[in-house]
């Protein structure tokens, strides 16, 4: 091997840098990184055969030239470190871009289905009244006629019984007309102090636009020694701010119902003209929702309670009439179509 | 009710306007549904005078036209006005009202015209173009004796206001101008004008004697005869106006008087032709099939629970509902009889509904008339016929049994009763003044007072509705309102109980919609779905497809289906939760039930899932979902069991223990076809109580030792079900089986004919110890023997 002066042997070691950087630099692909590696760095490659020639070299020239090939090996080592981590992170970035997806897509899946308006409707009925202390009972609805009249002071006869509209399934047999029958069965099994809500269908022979012959009607009793007017006032203006979450207006009208005295009739302001008259409040600018009023006296008796030692009020509330107006729904009908497209929006 | 202001103002002493009543009066608890002008007339501006009462003098026929007529009217003017008019009734001497050029009317504008080239220069009008009535017979017939150019708001009272109460049925003595009065006064504390009835001497000795035969049904009968009266008389105007503003139509005076009369006092009367009448009356039971023509020419076939008017030889009235037809007044009527009885309440009820009648008189006596005021309306119509159409009144004939009187309600009105029922405190001294106004004797009492309720008023019997008297004319406003304040209460809710709306969450999680529908359904459809025995019919139904209460939840759910499959919905999953009814013996029960449906695509068409419509097992896996809410080891088992409405090949029976709590299937296609349904259905249905309480969870040891999993697939026979292969598996794995998954079930190709493969996954673990392979070994070749034994299973290649 000949021997090149050692200004020559430095230039080419720069030569060897500049053109190791360049490659390095350049790799696209880590296959292409190592095959660099190998060549520089491999047993046969160049940088191994710079160290091979220092042995032929003078003395005084060996240990700089040697150092000099070391700091190089580092460098090229180093670049190749560099290179290779910035090729990884390239290559992440190249599988990561791949992956790209269109996140707009709609979500896979069958979705879920709705509780009936009636049934979220009585759910929230039932919870605002369940917070005041009122307990919940059933009742059957073909239901004897004794319950839905006799008990509730609507003897054979009474002109009452013309308002009912009732459907029979014997003589003595009824689908009940209102819930009302659930207040006798309840005290039968209780002692006052008695607060209780019932929850249900109930049936009249009517059917147009503003009557169905199955509807729901939440009903509600108190028995106590100290209830008067003033705290049906109280619970039913309650619960209708609360039903609605606003401050409507709420009127007790005096009215008729064979099972209370004295009775009434509330309205509540209209919900969609806020009193100033609408279609749906036929103008006058009330609603009426329910019926209420103090305990009969013949009705706390055929309940085996002291009318004496106790009163007691007593309401029924028209699930649907409170649903639409909730829910602004503007046919009856509608609730017992079971349309999808209906149910749907609730 | 229909209730003039104008008139309501002839009785009491008020200056409130009508929006001001209208609002008294229903917050005291007769309620005005609607207050409107008595005529859709605007007559606020020069209309007002130029609408005038007019007489014509002359009518020549249009030259030009055959069916219009020239007509000279006087209205009060010197010179008569040339009217055109085609009414058939304009003739000479007719007043009637005239409308001036200039004049609005509802519909159109007077102006000066020409018809047919003759000259008008106004109207002459029909009570429809004054908008008075729907219908135009012709021209408004006015009083023959009305001055011409009187001005016809001023004539007719046209500025009143009509109220329309609906009253309660409690409130009959309200269904009259003096009732309702008498209320406005006790709410507003306006005097009562004075209306003494007079009494008129009888002029002759014509006298029929009346018979009580059912004093029970009839206590008091109050007539009089009238002789020789005018039946060419004509009901005066402000009579047929009063009339009109009730509701009802001019009939001839007498009829007229009769109605005028119910609308001013409430008591219903009834005038006879006295000629045709053949001695006395008698108020009797009917004789059974006796027959009755009545007023309206229908002819009713009576009872002996029916109470008729009768004279001597015929009834001539059904009693408080429809007089007869065979001595009903006509034109040729000269001698009259009036009637006004009192018929109770108990012996009207219901009668009028058995013959589909509902009349003035019937509504009346079903709530209630006062029974001492029949005298009282013979002599005001007899005043008031005299004035009208003349004739001489014989002598009033009244029959009275007072044994059936209603008794005079004498109440012990206790003051402590009012703030303990109504919660406030009203001052003694207006207790007394609402209870007098309203026509009570009151007196004081030790505590209270004691109150003698006036005869109209059969509703207050007791101290309960003295209250409600006080609460509704002192205000029901005027209670405060309270909110209760009341222990706390403790109990009543286990955390094992599971409540319906649990339930029904969870099915509207697995994508249900809850549905409600009626309880009564078409008893044909509901036998040929569920082939089932007679339920709970109705007596009464509203409708064909309504006759029978729902034996089962199915039949509305698939009706429920069809509708929304007509409505272009082709996927379908919906759930309701309900009783129904079923007879037992003699008994009937009410059974709490949850059903649901699936029909159309499994899942909704979606992007990169392959489209398949449900199968038995999607439903499955949804019941089972809901099943787990009991707990996981719930019990409950499908068995391959008939159902009338399902697939004989895809129906089970959901059982625990040995209770069959529901079923599930394919609805039958058969069925399915009938029901004009075009896709497969898959339902269910299940006793609620069944899921009504939930195992109380109970908590084992978490194993930190490894699982081990192994995977085994076994060749059966096609019959063999998967049930028993899983239920064998478990018998025999032994104590380590944590987990058994059924995870593929083959039969085809790559196994005999009648044949099919099952392949599960075993997962075992030891809460102990590390399982060595030997054991798992040992199990495996144990459950694989036990399948070999029990279900001919062979191990797959």
């Amino acid at each position: 091997m000949q021997v090149c002066p050692v200004s020559n042997r430095a230039a080419s070691l720069d030569q060897l840098a500049e053109e190791a950087s360049e490659h390095i630099l350049n790799a696209q692909t880590l296959e292409a990184l190592e095959q660099l590696r190998v060549q520089y760095l491999g047993k046969k490659g160049k940088i191994t055969a710079q160290l091979k020639t220092i042995g032929s070299l003078p003395h005084e020239e060996k240990r700089d030239f040697g150092h000099k090939i070391n700091l190089l090996k580092g460098k090229i080592q180093l670049w190749i470190e560099n290179r290779h981590e910035d090729l990884e992170q390239l290559a992440v970035a190249e599988q990561l871009a791949s992956q790209k997806i269109d996140v707009s897509q709609p979500g896979r899946g069958s979705g879920s289905g709705k509780l009936h308006p009636i049934t979220r409707t009585l759910e929230r009925m039932e919870a605002i009244f369940t917070r005041l202390g009122f307990d919940v009972a059933t009742g059957p609805e073909v239901e004897d006629d004794y319950y839905n009249f006799e008990a509730l002071n609507i003897p054979k006869d009474h002109p009452a019984r013309a308002m009912h509209d009732t459907f029979y399934v014997d003589t003595h047999t009824v689908l009940r007309t209102h819930t009302s029958p659930v207040q006798i069965r309840y005290m039968h099994n209780s002692t006052p102090p008695i607060r209780v809500i019932a929850p249900g269908k109930v049936y009249r022979c009517d059917s147009d636009v503003t009557h169905t012959p199955m509807f729901h009607q939440l009903e509600g009793l108190a028995v106590g020694d100290d209830i008067t007017f003033a705290d049906l006032k109280g619970i039913l203006i309650h619960f209708v701010e609360e039903f609605f979450e606003q401050d409507l207006g709420v009127r007790f009208r005096p009215s008729y119902f064979p099972f209370t005295e004295p009775s009434a009739e509330v309205d509540i302001g209209c919900v969609f003209c806020a009193g100033a008259g609408c279609r749906v409040c036929s103008h006058t600018g009330w609603i009426e929702v329910l019926g209420c009023g103090m305990v009969h006296p013949e009705v706390l008796r055929h309940g085996g309670i002291d009318s004496k030692l106790y009163s007691g009020y007593a309401f029924g509330l028209g699930v649907e009439r409170l649903s639409m107006l909730r829910y602004g729904v503007n046919d009856l009908r509608l609730y017992f179509d079971n349309d999808l497209d209906f149910l749907q929006q609730f | 009710m229909l209730v003039s202001e104008s008139w309501l103002k002839q009785w009491v002493e008020t200056d409130l306007e009508a929006t001001e009543l209208e609002r008294r009066l229903t917050l005291a608890g007769l309620e005005v549904e609607s207050i409107a002008p008595a005529t859709d007339l605007d007559f606020r501006g020069s209309t007002r005078a130029r609408l005038v009462v007019g007489r014509i003098i002359s009518v020549e026929p249009h030259p030009q036209a055959d069916r219009l007529k020239v007509c000279a009217v006087d209205i009060g003017k010197p010179n008569p006005l040339q009217v055109v008019c085609g009414a058939p009734n304009a003739e000479a001497g007719l007043v009637a009202p005239v409308a001036l050029v200039g004049a609005r009317l509802p519909d159109l504008k007077i102006k000066q015209s020409e018809i047919r080239g003759v000259r008008s220069k106004g109207m002459l009008c029909s009570a429809s173009e004054l908008g008075l009535s729907d219908q135009a017979a012709g021209l408004m017939e006015l009083d023959p004796d009305a001055t011409p150019g009187a001005q016809l708001v001023d004539y007719l009272g046209l500025d009143d206001t009509i109220f329309e109460i609906d009253l309660t049925p409690n409130r009959g003595d309200c269904l009259c101008i003096q009732g309702i009065a008498r209320e406005i006064s006790a709410l507003t504390g306006a005097a009562m004008k004075a209306t003494r009835v007079k009494k008129i001497k009888a002029r002759n000795a014509e006298s029929l004697p009346v018979q009580l035969k059912a004093p029970k049904a009839c206590s008091r009968f109050a007539g009089r005869a009238i002789l020789g009266i005018d039946m060419q008389a004509n009901t005066p105007d402000w009579m047929k106006e009063k009339l009109r503003r009730s509701g009802l139509r001019s009939i001839n005076p007498v009829v007229d008087i009769t109605n005028y009369v119910m609308l001013e006092t409430g008591q219903p009367m009834h005038a006879y032709d006295l000629d045709k009448l053949s001695g006395g009356i008698i108020v009797r039971n009917a004789s059974r099939n006796e027959k009755l023509k009545l007023l309206d020419g229908s002819t009713v076939t009576l009872s002996p629970d029916h109470l008729v008017i009768a004279d001597q030889s015929k009834a001539v009235g059904l009693a408080g509902i429809m007089g007869g037809d065979a001595t009903a007044i006509s034109q040729s009527t000269r001698d009259i009889f009036f009637e006004a009885a009192f018929f109770s309440t108990t012996g009207m009820i219901g009668k009028a509904r058995q013959f589909g009648m509902h009349t003035d008189a019937s509504h009346r006596f079903e709530r209630g008339v006062n029974p001492n005021g029949q005298v009282a309306a013979v002599e005001r119509a007899t005043a008031l016929l005299l004035e009208i159409a003349g004739g001489d009144p014989g002598k009033v004939c009244h029959a009275v049994n007072r044994k059936y009187l209603p008794k005079v309600h004498t109440i012990k009105f206790e003051k402590a009763e009012i703030p303990r029922l109504l919660g406030v405190k009203v001052p003694a001294k207006q207790v007394q003044s609402i209870l007098r106004r309203l026509g009570m004797e009151v007196s004081n009492f030790k505590d209270g007072w004691k109150v003698k309720v006036p005869s109209w008023r059969f509703d207050l019997t007791g101290q309960h509705d003295l209250v409600e008297e006080i609460g509704r004319c002192y205000g029901y406003d005027r209670v405060t309102p309270r909110m209760p304040v009341s222990a706390a209460r403790t109990g009543g809710y286990p955390e094992t109980r599971i409540s319906p709306l649990r339930i029904k969450k969870l099915m509207t999680c697995r994508g249900y919609y809850e549905v409600i529908n009626y309880s009564f359904i078409d008893a044909a459809v509901q036998a040929n779905l569920l082939e089932c025995k007679k339920g709970v019919k109705l007596e009464n139904p509203l409708a064909d497809n309504m006759t029978e209460m729902r034996q089962s939840l199915l039949p509305g759910l698939l009706s429920t289906l069809a509708r929304n499959l007509n409505h272009q919905q082709s996927r379908a999953q919906l759930f309701e939760c309900g009783n129904v009814f079923h007879r037992r013996g003699k008994s009937r029960v009410e059974i709490p039930r949850i059903a649901a449906l699936t029909s159309g695509l499994a899942l909704p068409r979606q992007w990169g899932t392959e489209a398949r419509d449900v199968d038995f097992f999607d439903l499955k896996g949804d019941l089972e979902n809901l099943l787990e809410i009991v707990g996981a080891d719930s019990g409950f088992k499908f068995h391959a069991a008939a159902h009338p409405a399902f697939h004989p090949g895809q129906s089970a029976a959901i059982r625990r223990g040995r209770k069959t709590v529901g079923y599930i299937g394919q609805l039958h296609p058969v069925k399915q076809k009938r029901l004009g349904i075009d896709q497969t259905v898959f339902l269910f249905e299940l006793d609620l109580d069944a899921l009504s309480v939930a195992d109380l969870p109970s908590f084992e040891p978490i194993s930190r030792f490894p699982q081990v999993q192994r995977d085994l697939a076994v060749v059966v026979d096609k019959e063999v079900p998967a049930s028993e292969i899983l239920s064998v598996v478990n018998r025999s794995a032994g104590e380590y089986l944590k987990k058994l998954e059924l995870f593929d079930i083959y039969s085809g190709e790559r196994v005999e004919n009648n044949k099919k493969s099952f392949a599960f996954s075993l997962t075992f673990q030891s809460e102990s110890s590390n399982l060595k392979a030997g054991e798992i070994e040992a199990v495996i070749d144990n459950i694989i023997r036990a399948l070999q034994k029990t279900a001919g299973a062979e191990l797959r290649a």
